[in-house]
């Protein structure tokens, strides 16, 4: 059962035959070829699939295609289109994290890039540790690259010109 | 500066110079290795090491990836012996190149190629570049994996050009088929084949079905179609099953259900002595559930078949920690030549331990046997990945000791004046006690049911074939491959007798295998809370206890450098100003021949255990890459921190039932403690020479643990003997 559906893809307005039962990850990444948002799970537990839905970190795994009808979808694949509003913080963000080492698999980076940048596009001005540690709290990271992920993410939001609020570190 | 290395495992085996290195046209140089990228940065450690040798720049040295056609045979990537084993062997290989560099007055390494005879032997004598690497380029890989390039085998054949599969054999009608697999419930089951026609009938238009036995898998045109008759499948299909026993606790019972055991001394050192009456005696009891891997990505394989001849070649891609021994089981099953498997390795997602690849990798081969030519992905669900690959076994370890105060322990007068003031006051002016005797029991099923050991295949897929293959009893490594079960079993500490007996549980119906640091991880828990328990008993400071009962100067530094560090006594002091804070120690050399670690754990016990701060303090030998040995061993401690607080795997009658995140809950983003890692000098001896590198990746896990649980003793009083540490099992220590 194909049916034809439009939405806007980093930045680019498509239209594209999808099959009814397929995910939005499996759009994203078997029909599109944007493979950076990555099958973890199937249960929105871990993170991986995230993108930017609107200019939301959302995740994907278990998202019906036609839910992306009409809306605004971002991966990280989106960095090349320099108008879209969150690419500035995503390439902050890359940068941030190839400074810190903030990686050693890398499988489940990019849902972390992907919340980030939702985080510091939408932040007013300041944001605190503690958010950051909110905004990274869908995901699983099983290397243990934690702390290296939250100094990137703080290094990219200073340089993103943010301030930082350091007096909660816990929730 | 110049060093002769100990002599690696992996150059006996492949001792050629061109089985490691390649010298290119352009002047750059190729790397051979057999070991597997698994997201530990090995690939960049190995380059750096390359280059430093050969005194070339790092972005001239490119590393083939391991591939069974061309690399050399380093059997698995497990074990912490990447750097031992391809690191050293890479290094010799470089000196040698480099000596001939010279001797032939070359200007390139291009011109290398024309002097070099392809059976020359790498020289062992040629002494290595030496004084302490330490090099500091970041990993290269990164970038790739920040910009979400598709690098993974999970990304090969939707967004990687499947070129590489069209030019191997030619001309091949390229076409990816999706493959699923459909399994009845436990480590072996049969299908009752009288509904299989029926369930074939209902399979919808562009889906394959196959059987061989009671192994059932599908294939479509797309994941979609091969998923949606793959649980159509499901639904229609009945099995006879094996129940499992009943789980409580994540296996609490298992060393009572088994139904035979296998118990043997594993180690007797010193003289049975007769103790005194005033000797003291200690026992208690340790238990580590059955844990899983939990790869982030669930396991993924590509496979195609040449043809359908006999003898037809078969080409598979897998993330697998062992290409070499992959290939023996493949061909074992499919009853091949292994000399007709190519397998290529691509990187999955992080691997700590015997995970899915090596069973995908078969599922994919199977399948794509039915469809000569075409090429088969094959991925495992979440589910499948918490299901069907090992789970780490549940043990128990049983501690008893007997601690004298007559004795007068060895160490004793070789103590200096700062060892002394780090004491415990009391201690150092009035006793001499020691450990009379020491016995470590420790149950377990075995740790390893890897593919390349045995006669018959190691995937728990082909057990279900018509074939019949065996299912194969979980193994422990020997001894001198670091053991399994028993793994850091024998104490580090001094004492005049020391046993331990390793008991094997058999027949039970898990698959069980490795995971990072095997039995260490519960050893280690269990030594170091034995001692926090003894040292808190006797009202001596822990350190300055484990001080006391040590020999060997490196452990000994690493643990006086780590108590300086975080400021141990001052510092434990102070919480008893804060309610329910603690700090507690571990420490443990892993294999009790690699890496030394000792741990401070500082935790916040509310309604639950709160890990705030870690501090690792580790002695690797030389240090090849900082930071890289440092993400190790931080990654390492959060995902012991992990184990220690959240983990247990659970089953019902039939199946492993922890096969979601939300029911195998790991430590989240909001829960992970600040770590600080700090490495000893690589001639930490103060000698001139330099230790020999060793491993960093498993060093934490069991150290971690222990200064957990030792913390939450200190925080609260109440010693966890049962892990993890969930608010469940703190309240029943409380109780107990």
């Amino acid at each position: 059962m194909l049916q034809t559906l439009q939405m806007n893809v980093n930045g680019q307005a498509i239209s594209l035959k999808v099959r009814k039962e397929s995910t939005a990850l499996q759009t994203i990444r078997n029909q599109l070829g944007l493979t950076a948002s990555r099958y973890g799970c199937g249960q929105e537990q871990c993170g991986a699939c995230h993108v930017l839905l609107d200019g939301q970190s959302k995740p994907t795994c278990q998202l019906p295609t036609e839910a992306l009808v009409g809306r605004s979808i971002s991966t990280l694949e989106s960095k090349i289109n320099s108008d879209l509003p969150s690419t500035p913080y995503l390439i902050a963000l890359q940068s941030a994290f190839i400074a810190e080492q903030a990686a050693q698999c890398g499988y489940c980076t990019s849902g972390f890039l992907i919340s980030a940048t939702a985080l510091l596009m939408n932040a007013n001005g300041t944001i605190s540790d503690l958010q950051i540690r909110e905004a990274l709290e869908p995901h699983l990271c099983r290397c243990g690259a934690h702390n290296r992920v939250l100094k990137a993410v703080r290094k990219a939001a200073l340089q993103c010109g943010l301030k930082i609020n350091s007096a909660e570190v816990f929730p | 500066m110049s060093q002769l290395l100990p002599p690696s495992v992996s150059l006996k085996t492949n001792p050629l110079l061109a089985q490691w290195l390649r010298f290119e046209s352009n002047g750059t140089v190729t790397v051979f290795t057999g070991k597997a990228e698994l997201g530990q940065g090995i690939l960049h450690a190995l380059k750096l090491m390359a280059a430093h040798e050969l005194a070339v720049p790092v972005a001239s040295v490119q590393i083939e990836t391991a591939n069974t056609k061309h690399s050399p045979d380093e059997g698995m990537t497990s074990g912490s012996l990447s750097v031992q084993d391809s690191g050293l062997a890479i290094r010799q290989a470089c000196a040698h190149a480099a000596q001939l560099f010279k001797a032939h007055a070359c200007t390139s390494y291009a011109e290398l190629l024309a002097h070099l005879n392809p059976a020359l032997p790498i020289d062992l004598a040629v002494p290595t570049k030496s004084t302490a690497l330490n090099l500091i380029d970041g990993r290269n890989d990164l970038e790739a994996l920040v910009r979400g390039e598709p690098v993974f085998l999970h990304d090969l054949g939707i967004n990687v050009d499947l070129t590489p599969i069209k030019n191997n054999w030619g001309q091949i009608n390229i076409n990816l088929l999706h493959g699923r697999m459909v399994r009845g419930p436990g480590l072996r089951c049969t299908l009752q084949v009288d509904g299989w026609l029926e369930a074939l009938a209902a399979l919808q238009e562009g889906a394959q079905a196959f059987r061989d036995g009671s192994l059932v898998g599908v294939l479509a045109g797309t994941e979609e179609l091969a998923e949606k008759a793959a649980s159509k499948l499901q639904r229609l299909l009945k099995w006879d099953v094996e129940s499992l026993p009943v789980c409580r606790e994540g296996g609490v019972d298992l060393f009572e259900l088994a139904p035979a055991i296998d118990s043997q001394v594993f180690h007797e050192s010193g003289q049975a002595i007769e103790v005194g009456k005033d000797a003291k005696v200690y026992e208690a009891v340790y238990f580590r559930p059955a844990l899983h891997h939990g790869s982030m990505g669930p396991s993924v394989a590509l496979a195609i078949w040449e043809s359908d001849q006999a003898n037809s070649g078969l080409k598979v891609w897998s993330h697998t920690q062992g290409i070499f021994p992959l290939r023996k089981d493949l061909a074992l099953a499919f009853g091949v030549d292994a000399q007709q498997i190519e397998v290529q390795h691509m990187r999955g997602a992080g691997c700590y331990g015997h995970n899915g690849a090596d069973d995908v990798a078969y599922d994919a081969a199977w399948l794509a046997r039915h469809v000569p030519g075409q090429c088969v992905r094959v991925q495992w669900t979440r589910e499948e990945e918490m299901q069907q690959s090992p789970l780490a076994p549940a043990m128990r370890v049983k501690l008893q000791a007997t601690v004298q105060a007559t004795f007068v322990s060895s160490d004793q007068q070789s103590l200096t004046d700062q060892e002394k003031n780090l004491m415990h006051k009391n201690q150092v002016a009035s006793t001499r006690t020691g450990f009379a005797t020491w016995q470590h029991d420790v149950w377990s099923q075995g740790h390893s049911s890897r593919p390349g050991r045995a006669a018959t295949p190691a995937f728990k897929d082909s057990w279900q074939t018509e074939t019949n293959f065996p299912v194969l009893e979980p193994i422990n490594v020997a001894a001198a491959a670091g053991a399994g079960a028993e793994r850091n079993a024998v104490p580090p500490y001094v004492s005049q007798h020391v046993k331990v007996n390793a008991h094997r549980l058999l027949g039970l119906p898990f698959r069980t295998s490795a995971l990072r640091s095997l039995g260490a991880h519960a050893n280690v828990f269990a030594c170091e809370s034995f001692m926090d328990e003894i040292a808190y008993d006797q009202g001596l400071d822990p350190v300055a206890f484990r001080l006391r009962h040590l020999e060997d100067l490196r452990a000994i530094a690493v643990i006086k450098t780590l108590a300086t560090q975080v400021n141990w006594l001052a510092r434990r002091q102070s919480m008893s100003e804060k309610e329910g804070w603690g700090l507690g120690m571990g420490y443990a050399r892993y294999k009790s021949k690699g890496a030394y670690c000792a741990v401070v754990a500082e935790v916040e016990v509310t309604h639950q255990v709160n890990v705030r701060n870690v501090w690792v303090v580790a002695d690797i030998g030389e240090v090849i890459h900082a930071d890289g040995a440092i993400s190790q061993l931080e990654g390492g401690a959060i995902q012991s921190a992990s184990w220690a607080l959240k983990e247990q795997a659970h089953w019902d009658s039939e199946n492993i039932t922890s096969t979601q995140w939300d029911a195998y809950p790991i430590l989240r983003f909001s829960e992970v403690p600040d770590v600080q890692v700090h490495l000893m000098p690589g001639n930490s001896e103060n000698s001139e020479a330099l230790n020999s590198p060793l491993g960093a990746g498993e060093a934490t896990q069991g150290p971690t643990t222990a200064a957990i649980a030792n913390a939450v003793f200190h925080a609260v009083g109440v010693r966890v003997r049962q892990l993890p540490m969930t608010p469940d099992n703190l309240a029943k220590a409380a109780l107990a």
